[in-house]
């Protein structure tokens, strides 16, 4: 009887095993595994069963055959834990295989390996960012037909440094070049990796292009604000000091014509009157200048493509007056390339410099101005030279101030120079006189930007 | 653009402070507003303060003829004022550019330099005081106020206070 429930504890143990073999064992291990243990469970259970019954007509082969189950069991329940075992480490492999090759595959960056200056892998994404399929980048496609050919040296440096092992891993921008020919702006992260046995790189890739696009915005905005910033805070230097100025004069010479009228002094009184009449004008006219160069700051009308050669002749035929008034040869040479700029404003420059170099003319030789444009450093210089009264290199800088004037008796209020000024800043371009010094002449250039290349083509 | 000098000489007023040894009593007034000029040399010959007083309208002149330049070619001892008026705001040379360079010469360094200027920027002072300006005088709009500076400012600097050249 004991031994008929040790027995029974022995087949309850079996039908344990084949339950948990069957509910959990179909999922976790292999069917070449599975099966095989369900069999010989099944066989021992039906030995221990047989035993338990007593079928007494088998029992003498059943004798031999019970003492096998009962040494092969042990044995074989811890084999049968090792294979649960391992198969459960291959199911966690495999599912962190799965995890990673969809996150590598569903990832928001781009994604490659490269090996022999080709493609080992790429993710969609990359492919995507560079508009092609990743079919036709693993087969068609070289690392150097993505980079813009400017920065393709660097990038091979960059990934022989790598492949190479000189570095472990790097992270930088590079141009690259899309299918359709368009610059895009990247940013890899690469590490050494070995793939089939040989170096390797493995590496992610981003595309920055808006993100470059937003920080140049950004700097732009920034340096426009900066430029906004100072010409604010010379505005109001020179609101407080020329705006003044004439009304310590008002003011002071008033004081001056009451002890003239004490003095019964008729001749100062007449003087005075006029210092304060004078200072009034002064003041009037600063007035209408300081509006005229604060409206300049917002570009009233869209630039435009604008042919200088109909421009200049439109502001020659302007001051027509003023230049026979004068002996002046004046000589205008032809095909100045197109600007790209706001019409009126550019005639307000030419106007402005052909103006200048009218009232400074030459006193000493026969006076000429010279219009033209020279090529320089791939983009054009206009310019406007007379040889006339020059200017001191010291005051080169100066003479584009608000107000400023190198003789306190030459004619005009010094506001013509900074406003042309202002207007090829405003353009973006930049402006400068050239002029070995006093009576040397001058030649007034500058250069303007052309069209911006985000209209015309995609990439900046 | 080569002007000539303009050097205005007023040898008229009588001057109350006396100078020492006899020799005229000069001020140097670098300005370049004409009617700023005249206001600042007739109140202080209302007040009889100076009997010389040169007039430069710009920066350049003003070097010029503080270093014996041409045009103002002069001994040295001709040149020294006893106190100099400078406008900040100057054509050519800037006045704090002037007042730097005279700060820089080792016998010029001694002048009294009072900065005249309708100026009260911040930056200005600042920079004033830093390249080593004597003092710093804000032009008063007010008549009266201007009136009573130039007769305070003829007082210090010429009459109590000592003459470096003296």
């Amino acid at each position: 009887m004991i031994i008929g429930r040790i027995d029974m504890v022995t087949v309850l143990c079996l039908l344990a095993a084949l339950v948990l073999v069957i509910r959990r064992g179909r999922r976790e291990l292999s069917r070449d595994a599975f099966y095989p243990f369900l069999l010989f469970l099944v066989f021992c259970l039906l030995v221990q069963l047989s035993n338990v019954l007593e079928w007494t007509q088998i029992t003498t082969s059943l004798d031999t055959l019970e003492d096998f189950t009962e040494i092969l069991l042990p044995i074989f329940l811890l084999f049968f834990l090792y294979a649960f075992q391992q198969n459960h480490i291959q199911n966690e492999l495999r599912q962190s295989e799965q995890r990673f090759r969809s996150l590598v595959e569903e990832s928001l960056t781009g994604v490659y390996l490269i090996q022999d200056d080709q493609f080992r892998y790429v993710n969609p994404v990359m492919a995507r960012i560079f508009g092609y399929t990743t079919r036709e980048l693993l087969e068609e496609r070289r690392p150097q037909d993505l980079t813009r050919p400017e920065d393709w040296p660097r990038v091979q440096e960059n990934l022989r440094r790598r492949l190479q092992n000189e570095i472990k891993s790097l992270n930088y921008e590079f141009r690259g070049l899309t299918k359709n020919g368009d610059c895009i702006h990247v940013e890899v992260y690469g590490t050494q990796t070995f793939y089939r046995g040989r170096s390797a790189i493995i590496g992610t890739l981003l595309d920055v292009t808006e993100r470059k696009r937003a920080s140049q915005e950004r700097e732009r905005i920034l340096a426009e604000l900066e430029t906004k910033n100072a010409e604010l805070e010379r505005f109001t230097y020179t609101v407080s000091h020329d705006l003044k100025s004439p009304l310590i004069t008002i003011k002071g010479f008033l004081g001056m014509l009451r002890q003239d009228l004490e003095d019964n002094n008729a001749a100062l009184i007449q003087e005075d009157m006029q210092r304060i009449t004078h200072a009034a004008e002064t003041m009037e006219s600063h007035l209408d200048e300081l509006l005229d160069l604060s409206r300049i700051g917002r570009l009233v009308n869209p630039p435009e493509c604008v042919d200088p050669n109909a421009l200049i002749a439109e502001v020659l035929a302007l001051l027509e007056g003023d230049i026979q008034r004068h002996p002046v040869h004046l000589e205008v040479q032809p095909d100045h390339p197109p600007i790209y700029a706001d019409r009126l404003r550019l005639r307000e420059v030419y106007q402005n410099l052909i103006e200048n170099a009218v009232k400074f003319r030459s006193d000493r030789a026969a006076a000429r101005i010279e219009i033209g444009h020279r090529p320089e450093a791939g983009t054009t210089v206009y310019f406007v030279r007379d040889n006339g009264a020059g200017i001191e290199p010291a005051y080169q800088e100066k003479i584009f101030g608000l107000f400023e004037k190198l003789d306190h008796d030459s004619q005009g209020s010094g506001i013509g120079l900074a406003i042309v000024k202002r207007i090829i800043e405003v353009h973006g371009g930049r402006i400068w006189v050239e002029s070995q010094g006093a009576g040397q002449g001058s030649t007034f250039c500058f250069t303007l930007p052309g069209r911006p290349e985000s209209e015309s083509a995609n990439e900046f | 653009m080569s002007s000539s000098p303009n050097l205005n000489l007023n040898l008229k007023a009588k001057p109350k402070p006396q100078p020492l040894g006899g020799e005229p009593i000069q001020i140097l007034l670098i300005e370049d507003n004409p009617g700023h000029a005249e206001l600042v040399i007739r109140t202080l010959e209302h007040h009889r303060i100076a009997n010389q007083i040169v007039t430069l309208p710009d920066g350049q002149a003003a070097l010029d003829y503080l270093f014996g330049r041409a045009p103002y070619d002069q001994p040295a001892s001709a040149t020294r004022p006893h106190v100099i008026l400078l406008d900040l705001r100057l054509p050519k040379i800037d006045g704090l550019e002037v007042l730097r360079e005279i700060k820089n010469d080792p016998v010029l360094r001694r002048i009294p330099v009072v900065i005249l200027t309708t100026s009260k920027a911040e930056q200005d002072v600042a920079r004033a005081y830093e390249y080593h300006a004597n003092s710093y005088l804000v032009k008063p709009v007010d008549f009266t106020k201007f009136s009573q500076m130039m007769q305070d400012l003829g007082f210090y600097w010429l009459g109590w206070n000592c003459s470096p050249w003296a």
